[in-house]
This record gives structure tokens, sequence and C-alpha cells, in this order.
């Protein structure tokens, strides 16, 4: 092939993408959406202790890479953060946080049903993850990161979320109480 | 001119590597309402979803497909590296994957939602009557190499499956109607619902209408498809943990081409393609895991005008239970069942046939544990299923495959497969005009290919060792495979038959056996990255070799030359999806592929075309899209017409106006 074939090709990439800052990636910004969850939202007492950092764990591949342990420098209510990588959905009860990642699609509704009675707060962006009974799911739209939630299962998990977080979700699933 | 591509090529990589910097400390910084606000480099997840995956897997994403601008599947195939697609007609094919690259290619598994595609009148998929609805097919999913431990039959060299969209994402009314430079309009409309209960149902109907192909004097080639397609999908709610889904589809496509006949001139036939299935899957979870159920009729038609038809009925019950992870350890075990009968006729004596229906039951069983080794480290997947077809000896098909995660962004695998191929029905019972060419005293002669009913199944031991990246950007891969297969089915000398006495002409026999072996080996690249919001990166590129051992029978090593040189060793795409404003895309593709040599005598030229594609939104209702395929107006042809031969056949530049609208 020649190179000449190949130019016009080259310069309609060039014109079509001035130099510009980046904006950041997609797991980047997810990660400081870990971070306000774990803002927002109230354990049971028992379940975290005074002294408790925020664990915020991550099962399966890690999509977030340095971005996440970036947020071990941050306080969230008060208290330290720490990020820990969990082998498996059992060994995540004592979280505060678990984000799911999208290598545990197969396995989604056999952590969810470890996790359920426990007071985790379970995200990710799996496709149908809050319908699966995950608590707050994250979508993708227009280059945005939204997210939804699963009233039912916070309720059941003995959590709560602020009422700006639930002002801010794009759509609300289950209701309190059920 | 030089110097100006090198500064250009250095200037594309300034903007791929500025940016890359983090900058997260401002971000945490932020509101919620502030964060909801930014706009995201968002790459697509496959590669992260398939991070887990010891196998080569690429899959097409719906707006993948969308921005190809691609009107069929092989189309879209393009963009998959170690996928060889060559378009020789308007609507004729010939896809593979890792060699053996025929009309008829027969070693690969190609479904649409878990229904079989393939004929198994020749093992291969009829592309030209695949008249898919494009916008409905919600990812194509290619696995490259043995997948047979899981898919079973025919995926000796890959698996293709094509997946629909759930109803309840086609909801509301869809209308494209677009027409070519030649005037011929196409026309598809859809209809979504949403039913009580949450269940969702969508009808649709498209036609075909493609313009034909050139011949070298520039002459029509008459191979202009119509056709069209209509079905429905049913899918319960899909928030529900049991899933039900119904679908059903009707078709028809005719695909006439031009037929050389050796000594005898030409001769035009259509080929009419009809069919109608109806399919139910229902999945559903318990505490004992996962599992599946699937169930479909078929029938399929081929009339070949003149010459011959065959019907093809199937019904197929498949069953799939995945347990839940106990330990180390993470099951999964199935059940098939297919019966299929086929009945032909030929019209004819180019092709014969030994019986005019066999009727064959095929029972298949599989199991593949996947067990962790290390956490998070090292993982191994033993698998291996079990196929007899009318009570057979049962084809073992085994394969081992060993993930190791080095971090959580490398992925590297190796796998050690065997799978087998059962002969088809034309091998077993089809006698058909092979060729014609000089013989001894005689300026031409006719060579017949003889049926052989006790053919048995070809195999292949698979080495493959990959491996894959997730960038934040993007992705990238590397695959490097050898495929040894055995008892692959080959011709040889059978003897001289005498038709009649006048003229004294023979006819030269050919019988065939299963002599024949082979080594296909290569290396398959592929990547994609976002360099920034506007502007995306695709690349898949494939080197690959494919040779038969020799015999020293003339006749069989000529034969398999004949088939090796059908295959190309290298060839590339690259795309770029440009967003030029919130209204407006620009879609590039290049496309390469290498020489093919004596295919027949003097083979087909490399070539390299480029395509674009210019999308315009007008609101969220409406669209207009112009695409031009070869874009440069090169005359080319990509393949000559195999089993049925004929002239090659040039393609042009072709434009296209969509317009879309859903309301």
């Amino acid at each position: 092939m020649r190179w000449r074939a190949l130019l016009p090709f080259l310069l309609a990439l060039l014109a079509a993408s001035p130099l510009r800052a980046a904006p950041p990636t997609e797991y980047q910004l997810k990660a400081v959406f870990l971070l306000n969850f774990a803002r927002y939202a109230t354990w049971p007492d028992e379940a975290l202790a005074d002294s408790d950092a925020i664990d915020i764990c991550v099962l399966g591949r890690d999509p977030f890479g340095e971005h996440l342990s970036g947020l071990e420098a941050r306080q969230a209510q008060g208290r330290a953060v720490k990020v820990h990588y969990p082998a498996a959905a059992l060994e995540a009860k004592g979280c505060e946080v678990v984000f799911v990642a999208a290598s545990e699609q197969r396995r989604l509704n056999a952590i969810l049903r470890e996790l359920e009675d426990w007071p985790v707060l379970t995200v990710s962006d799996i496709d149908g993850f809050i319908e699966a009974g995950g608590n707050i799911g994250l979508v993708t739209v227009d280059d945005r990161i939204r997210f939804d939630i699963n009233r039912s299962t916070v309720a059941t998990q003995h959590l709560r979320l602020s009422a700006q977080l639930l002002k801010l979700a794009r759509r609300l699933i289950g209701r309190e109480g059920d | 001119m030089q110097l100006n591509s090198r500064k250009i090529v250095s200037a594309l990589i300034v903007v791929c590597l500025s940016g890359g910097a983090a900058a997260d400390d401002g971000l945490m910084d932020l509101s919620l309402e502030e964060l909801a606000d930014i706009q995201v480099l968002s790459v697509s997840r496959k590669a992260q979803r398939l991070g887990d995956t010891a196998a080569a897997v690429t899959v097409l994403a719906r707006d993948d497909i969308r921005r190809s601008g691609a009107r069929s599947v092989p189309e879209a195939l393009r963009l998959v590296p170690g996928v060889q697609v060559a378009q020789f007609g308007a609507g004729r094919w010939a896809v593979s994957v890792r060699g053996f690259n025929s009309r008829f290619a027969s070693k690969l598994l190609v479904q649409v939602d878990g229904r079989s595609v393939y004929s198994p009148m020749f093992s291969g998929v009829f592309w030209n009557g695949l008249n898919l609805m494009m916008e409905d097919i919600e990812r194509i999913e290619v696995v490259r190499g043995p997948g047979a431990s899981l898919w079973g039959a025919n995926a000796v060299n890959g698996v293709i499956n094509i997946v629909t969209r759930n109803a309840a994402s086609t909801t509301g009314s869809m209308v494209r109607a677009s027409v070519d430079d030649r005037g011929n309009p196409e026309v598809a409309v859809r209809q979504g619902l949403t039913l009580t209960g949450g269940a969702a149902l969508r009808v649709y109907a498209h036609s075909e209408n493609r313009a034909p192909f050139e011949t070298r004097g520039g002459a029509s080639s008459q191979d202009e498809q119509t056709g069209w397609r209509t079905g429905f999908r049913l899918d319960s709610d899909v928030g529900e943990p049991d899933h039900w889904m119904i679908s059903g589809e009707a078709y028809r496509q005719r695909s006439p081409e031009i037929l050389t006949l050796g000594g005898a001139g030409t001769y035009y036939t259509p080929f009419d393609f009809e069919g109608a299935h109806i399919l139910a899957q229902r999945d559903w979870m318990t505490a004992a895991g996962q599992t599946s159920l699937r169930a479909y009729v078929d029938y399929a038609d081929v009339v070949q005008g003149g010459l011959g038809d065959a019907t093809v009925h199937t019904a197929d019950l498949d069953f799939q239970h995945r347990l839940p992870v106990t330990g180390a350890h993470e099951w999964i075990w199935g059940l098939g069942l297919r019966h299929q009968s086929i009945s032909v006729k030929s019209r004819v004596p180019v092709i014969e046939f030994d019986k005019d229906e066999v009727e064959q039951q095929t029972f298949s069983a599989f199991v593949q544990d996947e067990i962790v080794l290390l956490p998070r480290l090292l993982r191994l997947t033993l698998g291996a299923r079990f196929e007899a077809r009318n009570m057979g000896t049962p084809e073992f098909q085994p394969t081992v495959r060993l993930l190791w995660s080095p971090s959580d962004r490398d992925t590297v695998w190796t796998h050690w497969s065997r799978a087998a191929r059962t002969p088809s029905y034309g091998e077993r019972y089809a006698g058909l005009v092979a060729g014609a060419q000089a013989f001894g005293p005689f300026p031409v002669v006719t060579l017949i290919s003889l049926p052989e009913e006790d053919l048995r199944s070809e195999s292949v031991n698979a080495f493959e060792l990959g491996y894959r990246r997730q960038l934040d950007r993007g992705s990238v891969e590397a695959v490097l495979f050898r495929q040894r297969y055995s008892h692959l089915v080959g011709n040889s000398f059978g003897g001289l038959r005498m038709p009649g006495l006048f003229p004294p002409t023979p006819d030269v026999l050919l019988t065939r056996h299963n002599r024949a072996s082979a080594v296909t080996e290569g290396a398959e690249f592929g990547g994609e990255m976002a360099v920034n919001q506007d502007l995306r990166l695709g690349l898949a590129y494939t080197l690959m070799r494919q040779n038969y051992d020799t015999t020293g029978d003339a006749i069989l090593d000529g034969g398999n030359a004949t088939i090796a040189n059908r295959n190309a060793n290298h060839w590339l795409s690259l795309q770029a999806r440009i967003d030029l404003s919130s209204r407006q895309e620009l879609d590039l593709q290049v496309r390469h592929v290498g020489a093919l040599k004596g295919q027949p005598a003097p083979g087909v030229d490399a070539y390299t075309v480029m395509d674009a594609r210019y999308g315009y939104r007008f609101s969220r209702r409406a669209e207009l899209t112009l695409s031009v395929t070869n874009l440069f107006d090169k005359r080319y042809t990509a393949y000559s017409s195999d089993y049925f031969p004929s002239a090659y056949a040039y393609d042009r530049r072709r434009l296209l106006l969509t317009g879309r609208w859903t309301f």
C-alpha cells in the first residue's frame, strides 16, 4: 500500500480532531463517584464503629488503576478512606462500598446474593445491575456519568442514602420498606 | 509528499499522547451536580468484559456496526482480526476465520440468537440468504479458533454469534428509506410496543435491493440482490430474573448469477432462498444456578434455477446450566438434540445426489469447569463436548485453557483444543462437475467429483497464545495461532468413464477421501483507541499462511493447492470514527487485502479501498446518512467463485443515501 493513498485519510483525521484538553477518562470520574457515594450514604452504627475507616472494595478486575488509590488521600464523613481488592464476594462483607467490576457480569447474581444480608453499598456499571438487586448502577449517557438507585435493596440492607443523592439519580426503582 | 505524511503521523502521535495525565485532585473537589455534568472519554468496555476469557474473542457492538455503514453481516466482519471477507458479487461472499476461505467455508459456526444458520448441505453459510435487519443486531461476537467444547459442530475454526436486540430497547416506530446511485430503493419499518406486565414486542419488515457488480468488460454481472425479511420478537420484562423470549421470521431472497460451464458457455441461474423459523428461549435463575432452555424449528429452501433445489427442516432443543460457584470451581454443562431432514432434487447432471432424502439426529453433551488456581492470577478451564450423529461414534472435542492475569489490565492466555467437523450432506451424497481441463490427447474433459458416504470427520488440533491489554483509552490484543488439520476431505483420481461413444471423450472421475492434512498458522492484531472525545481509531491486522502436506498424488496436491491459494496471506482494516459536531459524524475505513495466487490463474491482485460515511442528525428523530463504498472508485475484484464457477465480478464506487426516522 502506498502511503500517499493514506494521506487524505490522515488529513481528514487531523482536521477533525483539533488539539484540545482531554476530558477525564471514564474510570477516573467513576472513582470520584464512588467517593461521593461514600460521603452521602449512612451505615448502621454496628457496622461502622467510630474509629473505622470507610472501606471501598473492588470485586473482579480493577478498571480504575491509580485513580482509586488516589481516593485514600481523601476523607469521607470525617473518616479515612481505604481501598481493598477482596478475592471473593464473601470477603467483601466488611466493606462499606463494593464496586462490582464488569468482569464479574456472569457471577453477578451469585455475588449479590452473598452480599444481600450485609450493610454493603453495592455499585456497578454492569447493565441491569439494579434490576438484579444491586444498590447503585452507574450508566453512561451522552458521555456523562449518571446513576440509578434501587431503593428496595438499599432499605433491606439497612443503608440510607441522602436526599441529595436520590434527587440526582437518573432513575429510582423500588420503594423504601418493600 | 513523503515528508508531509511523516509530519502528520508524528502529529497524530502527539495527539494520542497528550492529555493522559490525571487531574484527579480537581475532580474530587467537585460537587455531585458538577460531576454529573462532566463529559468523559468513554471507551467501549468490550475488552474488559472479555478480560476473563481464555479465547480470541472480538465483540462488535451496535454502534460499531452502525458506524461501519455495513448493510450485511459480512461487511461488519471486516472489522474483526482473523476474519477473511471477500465479496465477489452483489450478494456473493466468501467468509472464513483462520483459513480455508471459500464460498461455502465449512469450518465456521454461525448462529443468530443461538439458531444455527449454516446449511447442512455444504456445512457453509449462504450469506446472500442472510438478509438480516442490521438495526436490530445488538452485537456480533466472533470467537476465533475452535469453540467446539461450548458451541459444538462446525466450530472448528471459529464461531460467529449474532445477537439481536431485546424488544424492550426497540420501542416506538422506525422507518428507514434509502436509495443508491443507480436508483435502487430499499425500505425498512419497525414498530415496537410495550405490553402489559412489562413485556415488549417488535414487528419489522425490510426489503433488500442491491445493484449488480460488473464484468471485466464493464457489463453487468446480472447478480443484483432482491429480497425481503419480516419478523417479530417478544420479550418478557427485562427486570425479572426469569426471562423468556419468542421470535420468528420469514424471508425470501433472489440472488442470480451467471455460471461458466467449461466449454459449454455460460448459464444464467437465480438462486432463490426462502425460509422461516420460530424460536423460544427461557433463562432463569434459581439457587441451583443459571439455566437456559431454547427450542426452535427452522425451514430453509434453496432453489437454484433449473439446476435443482434443497430443503432443510430443523428442530433443535438446547439446554444449558451454570452451577453456582463452589470453592474454586465453576461448572457449566449442557445437552443438545437436533433433528434435520434434508431433501434434494437435481434437474441437470451438473449436480447429482445419491440420496434424495436424509434424516439425521445429532445428540450432543458438553461440560466445562473453570478452576481458579491462584485467585486473581491464574485460571484453568477444562472442557469437552461429545457429539454423535445417527447413533454413530461420538466425536470427543476437548479443550484445555490457561488464563494468566499478571495485572488487572493484562491478560495472557493459551489453549490447546481439538475439534471435529462431520462431513456435510453434499460431501457424502452429491456428485458434481468439478471443472474441465485438458487431459492426455483430449483438449477438454469433464472432471466429476463422486460422492462418498463413508467419509469420516475432519479434525483439528489447535494451539493459541494470546495477549490482551485494557488501556485507559482503549485496548489492544495480539494472538498467535497454529492449527494442524488431519483427515481433510480431498479428491484423487478414480478412473475414467465414457459417457457415450460419440464424441469419444472420457469423463475423469475423482473420488473423495480423508487423506489430506494441512497446517494454518498466523498472527492477529486488534486495537481500538479513543484519541479524544471526537476521534476513535480501530485496527485489525492478520498475517496467515496455510500449507497442505504434499502427498505425491498430483490430483490431490493440485486440488489442495487450489484451496490454500484462495487465502490471502495478510489483510488489514483501519477505521476512524469522527464526531464532527453533536449532529455530524464522519467515518472512514481503509481496507487492504493481499493477493490471492492462482485462484484460478492468474489469481487476484492485492487491493486497497477506502469507504466513507457521513451522518447528519436533524433532530433526535431524523437523520440522513451518505455512505460511499470504494471512495476512490478503484475497480477491483476480490475473489473468484468456487463450487459454482463464474467470471470475475468487479466493483466500483457505490453511493447510498439513507434517511432514518424514529417516532
